[in-house]
């Protein structure tokens, strides 16, 4: 009877020192001031571009700091941070003040610009048949013509529609020539864009590098990794590709391009990209908002900086050509010309 | 007692348990072990986020004890998946996937005249491996990881009481090497980025503290209590603490049991 007591005291001991609840870290300090510190530091640690953007992040910080310590509410906090963010001139850097808030993020001049690209005017004017949305619900896929087939691609957002661009290409078999329409697509998910891409090639190709920033001073950056398209899915085009994009084609349908534009059937149309590539991570204030930095430098072949550059077509059909008035797709139409004459 | 090696070394081994017999050398003798527990992990790690999460989850060991001329050679495997959720009014939530492998090998340097009492002296070979999704309060996902191996002094202690035995071990990694990505993996740059750590930029402990009584002649049961503790500091520093209660059995060889 002692033996058993004295176990069950062991085994309490044990189990009331299993439950302790330890402190690793102080608690949170959610002042303006501390909060403000926080995204500061953390950018310096995170951000990727400093160099591209020719940002002076001291002294960024000494001009936002007395803003945010003089905020007098979360509002006025969040307009100064969001502030600072767009000192970086940086598209996939953003501030989400809350869950379910708007993301505050930068804005260029030439996303203030009126759009060049009408989607419904494809679909009315140019389209002559069209795949059934339960065939393919993530885009747009039909014929503009017998032998030319067209896909639409409005965003990447998701993952694995491999199948869906399978069965389409598989509805499109007859086609000799293929317009891919990446027009304004803002982009999405990485991996879901090269997988895509994979159908249009059969042969592994490098079309760019990478940086990724792993250290915490301004220049520590990953030695470039190569990034490479390979061929994926079940059915293939590899017939002429016509890739159409304007200044709103964004990161991952930017890499989408950058992709393409190295397979020697792929002929680029349309205005350049909108450049803007930067792999974004999440980052938390103490009091719930995140917010988004780039990682990566992206470069082209050729070693070129993608952020602010873009993808220059081959074809270039510049906005001022394409009519607003809803009754023509200059783009389109020049793409046509070019079909035809089996260009 | 070869066979016995080969043998022994198919499984690695959880809840050492301690010596019975009187003339082992060591603490304990050639057995194998598998313990199930409730753990409770703690983690600050700065490449997610400033704030601790905590969370618990069952816990599986399994490990095996051997004894190799006059030297004791101890290893145990353990792995869990918790759940972890923040402390201090933080936001998001963490799925936390871990592993651990341990290797003792120590040599004894003390026993009282009828071996009630041993303490045995030596190294340990430790690698964790830690796999952590984390979602923010905004709904986005993303995934971090922490792998650390490292060696260092160890010692093991065991008394004879209660009807069974009492037993402590404990080791200190003095050089390690570290994977901690700087950001998010990417699945473009898998590969771990190894750095070399000494005790000043990574501080630890791990050990255990336990009890063990036979219930037959070949089987025991177990009892302990383990704890580990890493300190980290680089530019994005972790803390973590884990600690499990593990109930368990050792199962020791016949030809070994004395």
């Amino acid at each position: 009877m002692m033996m058993h007591r004295r176990l069950l005291l062991a085994a309490v001991t044990l189990a009331a020192t299993a439950c302790a609840d330890p402190t690793l870290v102080a608690p949170p300090d959610r002042s303006y001031g501390a909060m403000f510190d926080q995204m500061w530091h953390e950018t310096d640690l995170t951000y990727s571009m400093f160099a591209v953007k020719h940002v002076n992040w001291d002294s960024v910080g000494a001009v936002y700091r007395p803003r945010a310590l003089a905020a007098q509410s979360d509002f006025a906090f969040a307009r100064v941070l969001s502030d600072m963010l767009g000192s970086l001139h940086d598209r996939h850097v953003s501030l989400t003040p809350g869950r379910g808030a708007m993301p505050m993020t930068y804005v260029a001049a030439s996303d203030l610009q009126p759009l060049d690209f009408d989607s419904t005017l494809v679909e009315r004017a140019y389209l002559t048949r069209r795949l059934s949305a339960t065939v393919v619900p993530h885009f747009d896929a039909g014929w503009l013509a017998p032998t030319v087939a067209y896909i639409r691609f409005a965003n990447f957002v998701g993952d694995d529609w491999g199948a869906e661009l399978d069965a389409a290409l598989d509805s499109l078999q007859g086609a000799k020539q293929l317009v891919l329409d990446l027009r304004s697509n803002p982009g999405g998910n990485y991996e879901l864009a090269l997988d895509l891409a994979g159908r249009f090639t059969e042969q592994s190709r490098d079309f760019g590098y990478v940086r990724i920033r792993n250290g915490p001073k301004h220049d520590d950056l990953t030695d470039p990794i190569v990034e490479t398209l390979r061929p994926t899915g079940k059915r293939k085009f590899t017939g002429t590709i016509y890739l159409l994009t304007n200044r709103r084609v964004f990161s991952s349908a930017e890499n989408f391009v950058l992709a393409l534009h190295a397979l020697p059937n792929v002929i680029t149309v349309g205005d350049t990209t909108g450049g803007s590539s930067g792999r974004p991570v999440t980052r938390e204030l103490a009091n719930g908002w995140t917010y988004e930095l780039s990682t990566w430098i992206e470069y082209n072949v050729d070693h070129q900086v993608l952020e602010d550059a873009g993808v220059a077509p081959s074809i270039v059909v510049p906005r001022s050509a394409n009519g607003l008035a809803g009754k023509h797709d200059a783009v389109l139409d020049r793409v046509m010309k070019l079909a035809a004459s089996g260009g | 007692m070869k066979y016995a090696v080969r043998h022994a070394l198919v499984v690695l081994a959880a809840v050492p348990a301690a010596a019975l017999a009187q003339s082992e050398p060591c603490a304990r003798p050639t057995s194998f072990d598998a313990s199930l527990g409730l753990s409770q992990s703690d983690r600050a790690d700065a490449a997610i986020n400033n704030t601790q999460y905590q969370g618990r989850g069952p816990q599986l060991s399994v490990g095996t004890a051997l004894n190799v001329r006059s030297v004791c050679v101890e290893a145990f495997a353990t792995g869990g998946s918790h759940y972890l959720r923040p402390l201090d009014g933080g936001f998001g939530s963490e799925r936390v996937l871990d592993g651990r492998a341990d290797l003792y090998v120590l040599k004894p340097v003390a026993s009282s005249a009828n071996n009630g009492a041993t303490l045995a002296a030596g190294i340990a070979a430790q690698v964790n491996v830690t796999g952590t999704k984390h979602s923010f309060g905004d709904a986005t996902t993303s995934n971090y990881r922490l792998g650390v191996g490292s060696i260092g002094p160890a010692f093991d202690a065991s008394y004879r009481a209660l009807g069974g035995r009492l037993f402590a071990t404990a080791a200190v990694p003095l050089l390690s090497v570290v994977d901690h990505p700087y950001v998010a993996a990417s699945s473009l740059d898998p590969r771990p980025g190894l750095r070399v750590a000494s005790w000043s930029s990574l501080r630890g402990v791990s050990g255990q503290l336990g009890y063990e009584r036979p219930l037959s002649r070949y089987l025991t049961g177990t009892l302990a209590y383990r704890v580990n503790g890493l300190r980290y500091d680089d530019a994005r520093p972790v803390r973590t603490l884990s600690q499990m209660l593990t109930f368990g059995f050792r199962v020791t060889r016949p030809t070994e049991h004395r």
